[in-house]
């Protein structure tokens, strides 16, 4: 009934996490149901169940031994047929507090440690995803437990993607790359971004797409920005369309960036997508299991100046990583590059890479991108097309 | 002021109206100032609060707002700058969070001066809301206000919030009533696009294409699933490729600046069941003396009662439908997480007691079920409460669709 990964895919987790719960001294995890932000802020508890989509609110509750328990709102009794990796599925309304103290007081852990992943310091959710009323009722239930924040250790894990992992990332950015071909045949002048909106909606969703999903897309001239929502704006010769693209497959989301001008671009935008796309070549290259952030930072810094002729000054964010929702590493801001700068990459991590550049004088900005997977050797893109700014003549 | 957006927006008078009655709502219980947190869950239905009061919202992103009783309103968002003066032209303080709202909160209430002031939270966990019987504010956000503010009293604003947003303006009922026209063009879609051999998956991607095309934003929740007699809808289609005799059951909800109407609507390939057939007749007159009887006084607890004796009286003695029984299900419709609620499942008595006002906006869906229970006719439109009895929104036909026609 939908995309299923495999059994040893749910084994291989499980024994990871697990392992790190030991280390760490945590009996059990709690893994919040919040479908905010296109789904992204559910990674952990989709993570460990297989379940969720389309805005399916999971709340988890995985013990270092014993059975997994995932509470839906109202449709366990589905949940339990559609998926194979949890059989103890309830319905638990959304009261995931009282869900929580169930489920504990069953495996008897009322003095145990109890890590919350989304406790707090999620990269787009820094104050985190769990309520303060279900955390209180988890306190006031369970004086004696202690309760620990498991945010960072879910974001370890889940940084790494296995093959099958990728296999659904790459699977995802197909579906991008048919979202981009309905785009280039609809953007013609007198097409609203509503309308052209829609048939990419359509690609997407008839092309195995699942939602909710980030998709921004904004029309006219000289942009350097979308908008989270399309407009009645109908399109004209010499616009530009800037993008943020982003598919699910199985809940696992691949991003592309892909500018498109309607005529001839000016010199200066190609230029900006030149830079970027040099930028893009040079860190994708260096791109291997070993290297620092920090160090890929220093390339796209060098080529930028380089590409540019010194006229040039990069920007963030150049990359973060994709998958199952809110993944890390992701280089968003100076901080995250000061958390990350000595921080190696590793076989299987995966991110949309997107290096953004602007003049140092006068305004504007520009970025390409796809999303790349880290191999033992090196590291590839995920899509197929040319990544180049496409001109569609009008 | 930046540039606004070619988009739908409300008026400032609406933006007045909204704030005149919160404000009197806030003095009633002394409070100098509401948060609405940012919580973009359930596709963004938990911050709904904070588009209300700011007109910013659209596209899932994280947003807050402060509300004070006295002086300027405060929206918070992440990208703020860019994102949020181009779409709404109703509060002026479009405030960078750089996804830390907690901090920003707790600056603008600072700048309020309520250190030992009455603050509202709505979605504190105190009160339940529709969907959310703890709360929505996270733990995170909570924490920061509380230890900024350790001699403010902290006080759940989700009841205020939902008084107020209750009775709909002439704004807001246009609004829904354009999510309607949507909603049956989205059906249309679905209808031309179902077929024998077609995969359910694709008649689902077109009922997208049809709302988006058409101006929904996204996202939207809407519920979904085809079979031979299908009970229950799911929240997403399947790869199951359409046969003769199925049907497609649904909950269509697009989203119109915001506001979602909502239309439920059978639609069978080639082929109607002959039972539902039947229970379509007794669901249709249900549908009518519910309709009928939305008039401001009435309880939700007398119209699940009135269903229940409508089915009594409506069902035939003989054939499929014999002994069919009603169900009421009918939730308010909104900006999201709107109640009051009543379903099969859920009654609660303080739901069951709310009594319906002139402008009060609902999505109207009874079923009729047969004496075995193993047919579920149900079919719905979103419906607006006036002087003289419940207005449908929608304009569809009442009856069950049918492909291939």
């Amino acid at each position: 009934m939908i995309p299923q990964l495999s059994i040893e895919e749910r084994d291989r987790r499980y024994k990871i996490v697990r392992a790190e719960m030991a280390k760490r001294g945590i009996d059990v995890l709690i893994l919040p149901a919040n479908t905010g932000r296109w789904e992204q802020l559910q990674g952990d508890s989709r993570y460990l169940t297989s379940i969720g989509g389309f805005a399916t609110e999971v709340f988890t509750v995985f013990p270092r031994e014993g059975e997994v328990t995932a509470f839906i709102f109202n449709r366990a009794g589905w949940w339990k047929q559609a998926q194979k990796w949890v059989s103890d599925v309830r319905d638990g309304r959304n009261r995931w507090g009282q869900n929580a103290i169930e489920r504990i007081n069953e495996l008897g852990l009322q003095k145990g440690t109890i890590g919350i992943s989304g406790l707090a310091g999620l990269f787009r959710a820094p104050e985190g995803i769990i309520p303060y009323s279900s955390v209180q009722a988890i306190q006031e239930a369970f004086p004696q437990a202690k309760i620990v924040n498991a945010t960072e250790m879910m974001q370890e894990i889940r940084a790494v993607k296995s093959a099958e992992e990728v296999s659904l990332l790459e699977r995802a950015a197909a579906i991008v790359e048919k979202t981009i071909e309905a785009m280039v045949e609809n953007a013609n002048p007198g097409i609203s971004e509503k309308e052209l909106y829609g048939a990419m909606v359509h690609a997407m969703l008839a092309n195995g797409g699942e939602l909710p999903t980030l998709f921004f897309l904004s029309g006219g001239p000289g942009l350097t920005n979308s908008s989270f929502v399309p407009t009645d704006y109908r399109l004209q010769k010499g616009d530009r369309l800037i993008d943020e693209i982003e598919a699910k497959y199985a809940g696992y989301g691949a991003q592309a960036v892909c500018p498109v001008v309607l005529g001839a671009p000016d010199d200066e935008y190609q230029k900006l997508i030149d830079i970027s796309r040099a930028c893009f070549d040079a860190i994708l290259h260096q791109m291997k299991p070993g290297v620092t952030f920090g160090f890929l930072f220093d390339v796209y810094r060098d080529t930028v100046e380089r590409a540019g002729g010194g006229k040039y000054l990069w920007n963030h964010p150049v990359m973060h990583a994709r998958g199952l929702g809110d993944d890390g590493p992701a280089l968003l801001g100076d901080k995250d590059l000061e958390r990350f700068s000595k921080i190696q990459l590793q076989a299987g991590m995966t991110f949309i890479l997107k290096p953004q550049v602007r003049p140092k004088e006068g305004k504007g900005r520009a970025s390409i991108g796809d999303t790349v997977a880290v191999t033992e050797t090196g590291a590839r893109r995920l899509g197929r097309r040319e990544l180049k700014l496409i001109v569609k003549n009008v | 002021m930046a540039e606004l957006y070619p988009y739908p927006r409300f008026s400032i008078a609406e933006r007045d109206r909204r704030w005149r009655a919160v404000r009197a709502l806030m003095r009633g219980q002394n409070l100098d100032v509401i948060v609405t947190p940012q919580n973009s869950g359930h596709s963004a239905d938990y911050q709904a609060n904070t588009r209300y009061l700011t007109h910013c919202g659209g596209g899932e992103p994280d947003l807050a707002a402060v509300f004070p009783l006295e002086g300027e309103v405060t929206a918070i968002a992440t990208s703020a700058a860019p994102r949020w003066p181009t779409v709404q032209d109703w509060v002026s303080d479009v405030r960078e969070a750089r996804r830390n709202y907690g901090r920003a909160i707790v600056e603008r209430l600072k700048e309020l001066n309520v250190e030992r002031g009455r603050i509202g939270i709505t979605g504190l966990g105190e009160v339940e809301g529709t969907r959310t019987p703890e709360g929505t504010i996270f733990y995170g956000t909570w924490k920061q206000i509380r230890e900024a503010f350790p001699q403010a009293e902290l006080i759940d604003a989700t009841a205020l919030l939902d008084e107020a947003r209750y009775v709909k303006s002439e704004e807001e009922i246009g609004a829904l009533a354009k999510s309607a026209e949507i909603n049956e063009l989205a059906i249309r879609a679905e209808i031309e696009a179902a077929g024998v051999g077609v995969k359910d998956w694709e008649v689902w991607a077109a009922m997208h294409y049809a709302m988006t095309r058409n101006g929904s934003e996204l996202p939207v929740h809407c519920f979904w699933v085809s079979g031979k007699n299908p009970k229950r809808t799911l929240t997403r289609p399947s790869m199951r490729l359409l046969e003769r005799g199925d049907v497609i059951i649904n909950e269509i909800e697009a989203s119109w600046i915001g506001y979602r109407a909502q239309a439920v609507q059978p639609v069978f390939v080639e082929v109607i069941n002959p039972v539902q057939a039947e229970l379509i007749k007794v669901q249709r007159e249900i549908f009518n003396r519910v309709l009928e009887n939305l008039k401001p006084g009435v309880t939700v607890g007398e119209l699940a009662e009135l269903t229940r004796q409508t089915a009594a009286r409506a069902a035939p003695k003989s054939g499929p439908a014999a002994g069919a029984r009603g169900d009421l299900t009918m939730h308010g419709r909104g900006a999201g997480d709107d109640g009051p609620i009543i379903t099969p499942h859920a009654r609660s008595p303080k739901q069951l007691a709310v009594a319906m006002r002139e402008h009060m906006v609902f999505i109207c869906k009874p079923s009729a079920i047969s004496a075995d229970g193993e047919y579920i006719c149900q079919w719905g439109d979103t419906v607006a409460v006036t002087k003289s009895g419940g207005r449908r929104l929608g304009k569809r036909a009442h009856e069950l669709a049918v492909t291939g026609n």
